[in-house]
């Protein structure tokens, strides 16, 4: 499977529930897809708009493909992906999660690439978590050799990315 | 009379009015099985997707079942079982069951529209504005009602120093409510596994009914509980839903079920006699502390027998989930039944614990104790588990009508210009709720359950009107909906005139002047609703199927 096949079945994979944009910038990163989920959930009296209490979870997700997945290219998207963090996230009263999604998609990767993920970690939360949360999750696709990896808050979303055939 | 004769008859003609009256109504009102629901018609996989009937099932009776069948029977046992045992058996079978089936099948044949949005949309601007006057009303007294009773029940009488079951219930529920939070937070926040942490908060939840009662640390007056339980309804009520109610929700639904089987298998073993007198005539008490069979019994026990707020509240999802027309039967009708038997279990539990004292939980949490030592539950235990059960129940109702009683004073005092304005605030809006109940707090549930039912009563009656006006339009035969209408409208206007004049003679002028207020406001609700559906304007609504 070549990147671009790769990048079609993630955005197969994406297109019931996310919003797509293709080849943007953002903060000077140029992102080869963004896709957006929001997901507003929560309880009505007597008509559709009359809401009693509603919670809001979204998910951002940034993919990048790059040749080789190296040390330097995992530093820059990891502060990229915190700038979004840090400066794109806005939580409302309703808010309860956001996921910051990275995904590199390369080639091959690089050894110390791998530990970099593998530690990488932020998340915030706002207001004691009243306004709830935010977590990062990065993850790292060798086309080559057919692996994922991913740091520890994208442990359970790492089957999505496998690859299949 | 043996109890457990009572609750199997009870069962027995539920499953044959199941059968029979269920199948006749299907069959007048045209329940057509090829006709496609609006989960169909109007899928979009949110709001409108096909579901299981049976997880439906479950659903709808979690969000239509809380505190009050269990309350209505037991303040109403001061009747004599019988009457109240006929009205839960005939109630359910053709005024309450009619009623939540025919609003959800009225809902399945408008796009999946509740029965309160048709009759809110259709009766205008002045109507709304007057539809949220009495609902927000209603809601101030469900929270000052049940605020009492929890408050009564977890109270400490230094007085009484060996009586603990009220601190150890209260101390239980604190815990818990610290436990539901951190479940929320590991399931939702740390991605904890469901099952396994399903399995620790059970467990955890009931060590900390064993905590409870082994430390019961809480002694606090029954003002006291009053102040602690108004904080902890504002700040309850004004969090994120997944912090709190969410997830003690959630746990919540695990003694429900064990409450109820302890019951059940406790009737089985024990086959108690019902203790109190079959009846007791129809007056109790004289002068303006009189109680008159009719209407009291009918506004006492509401959601055991029929209940208005189920076509208002609710998850608002069974309609737009049902994948065939035949379901509505068995969520719509079916649901409200178990209900019934819930409320008969409650009824059974005030007649064995004759001559008991003391608020319905603790009347309740007597009964099914005692029951449920004969499988080896050591009866104080049981006592701090099913009032916890209970107060459970009551603290999810209170924090959801503080939350509807919050945006319906946001909406009424909303400004045309679409400003915000300090009225309009969430903090202000749920302060002068909750203010407005703790105003009530000193009259005693005992004064605000009957109003509370009446306003109830009403919104039943009202969804009854525009559930047959839609089957007339319809060209079908509404008897079956017009009969319970009529009685439902009697039973409401009545009680508040009984109940206003009561409490103005005692004194009473705050609910007295609740009680007026509603009565006023019940008539012209009455009028708007006729001349909406039946009136010449009506041939310009769509109320048609």
């Amino acid at each position: 499977m070549t990147q671009d096949e790769y990048v079609e079945s993630l955005q197969r994979k994406f297109e019931t529930h996310f919003n797509i944009e293709n080849g943007i910038e953002i903060f000077g990163e140029k992102v080869d897809v963004h896709a957006k989920f929001c997901n507003v959930s929560g309880r009505t009296f007597i008509t559709k708009n009359d809401v009693i209490d509603r919670c809001e979870n979204y998910e951002y997700c940034y993919i990048k493909k790059v040749n080789i997945v190296t040390e330097d290219v995992v530093a820059s998207f990891g502060q990229f992906l915190k700038k979004i963090v840090d400066e794109c996230i806005d939580p409302g009263k309703d808010h309860m999660s956001t996921y910051v999604t990275g995904v590199i998609i390369g080639n091959s990767i690089n050894e110390n690439a791998r530990k970099v993920i593998h530690k990488y970690c932020y998340s915030k939360a706002y207001s004691f978590y009243l306004r709830g949360w935010c977590d990062v999750r990065f993850i790292c696709i060798g086309i080559n050799n057919n692996e994922v990896i991913s740091n520890k808050a994208a442990k359970h979303v790492q089957k999505v990315y496998q690859i299949t055939p | 009379m043996n109890s457990l004769t009572l609750l199997l008859l009870g069962i027995l003609l539920f499953l044959v009015a199941y059968a029979t009256y269920g199948a006749y109504l299907a069959k007048h009102w045209g329940i057509d099985n090829e006709r496609k629901t609006p989960a169909h018609t109007c899928r979009d996989d949110i709001d409108y997707c096909p579901a299981n009937a049976k997880v439906l099932l479950g659903h709808h009776f979690s969000s239509i079942a809380g505190a009050g069948p269990i309350t209505g029977p037991i303040a109403a046992a001061i009747f004599g079982w019988l009457p109240v045992y006929l009205w839960i058996v005939i109630g359910s079978i053709f005024v309450g069951g009619v009623h939540d089936w025919g609003s959800l099948f009225a809902s399945i044949r408008h796009d999946g529209k509740s029965i309160g949005e048709i009759i809110r949309v259709n009766i205008g601007a002045r109507g709304k504005m007057l539809f949220n006057i009495f609902a927000y009303l209603t809601l101030v007294l469900v929270v000052a009602a049940f605020t009492d009773i929890c408050a009564s029940t977890f109270a400490f009488d230094p007085a009484k120093p060996e009586l603990l079951s009220g601190a150890r219930a209260g101390t239980a529920s604190i815990l818990f409510i610290f436990l539901a939070m951190a479940f929320g937070f590991f399931v939702y926040r740390k991605g904890a596994n469901l099952t396994l942490s399903s399995i620790i908060g059970v467990a955890l939840l009931f060590f900390s009914i064993w905590i409870g009662y082994q430390f019961p640390i809480l002694k606090l007056t029954k003002f006291e509980w009053d102040v602690v339980l108004i904080v902890y309804i504002f700040a309850a009520s004004t969090m994120p839903v997944w912090f709190l109610l969410q997830p003690r929700d959630y746990l919540c639904s695990f003694l429900l079920y064990a409450m109820l089987a302890g019951a059940v298998i406790g009737i089985l073993i024990v086959r108690p006699a019902m203790a109190i007198p079959a009846s007791v005539g129809f007056t109790i008490g004289e002068g303006v502390k009189a109680q008159y069979l009719f209407p009291m019994l009918f506004v006492t026990v509401a959601c055991g027998a029929i209940s208005g707020f189920h076509s208002l509240v609710g998850s608002g999802t069974s309609s737009k989930q049902l994948s065939t027309e035949k379901d509505t039967k068995l969520v719509g009708y079916g649901a409200m039944l178990i209900e019934g038997i819930l409320a008969i279990i409650a009824l059974i539990t005030v007649g064995y614990v004759v001559g008991a004292k003391g608020t319905p939980a603790q009347i309740f949490a007597g009964g099914v104790s005692d029951f449920m030592s004969n499988f080896g539950i050591p009866v104080s235990i049981g006592t701090v588990f099913v009032i916890l059960a209970f107060s459970a129940f009551a603290l999810t109702s209170l924090d959801t009508a503080t939350r509807l009683g919050r945006y319906l004073f946001q909406e009424m005092t909303a400004r045309a210009d679409g400003k915000k304005s300090i009225l309009n605030n969430m903090y202000v809006a749920t302060a002068i709720t909750v203010g407005l109940s703790a105003l009530l707090l000193s009259y005693g549930y005992q004064k605000i359950w009957p109003i509370f039912g009446s306003a109830n009563q009403l919104l039943a009656g009202l969804s009854l009107l525009a559930v047959s006006a839609w089957l007339a339009k319809s060209g079908k035969k509404n008897f079956m909906t017009v009969i319970p209408m009529v009685f439902m409208f009697a039973v409401t206007l009545t009680a508040l005139i009984l109940v206003g004049r009561n409490n103005f003679a005692s004194g009473n002028f705050i609910i007295g002047s609740v009680a007026a207020i509603l009565f006023v406001l019940a008539i012209i609700l009455i009028v708007t609703t006729i001349n909406t559906f039946f009136g010449k304007k009506s041939e310009k609504k769509n109320i048609s199927a």
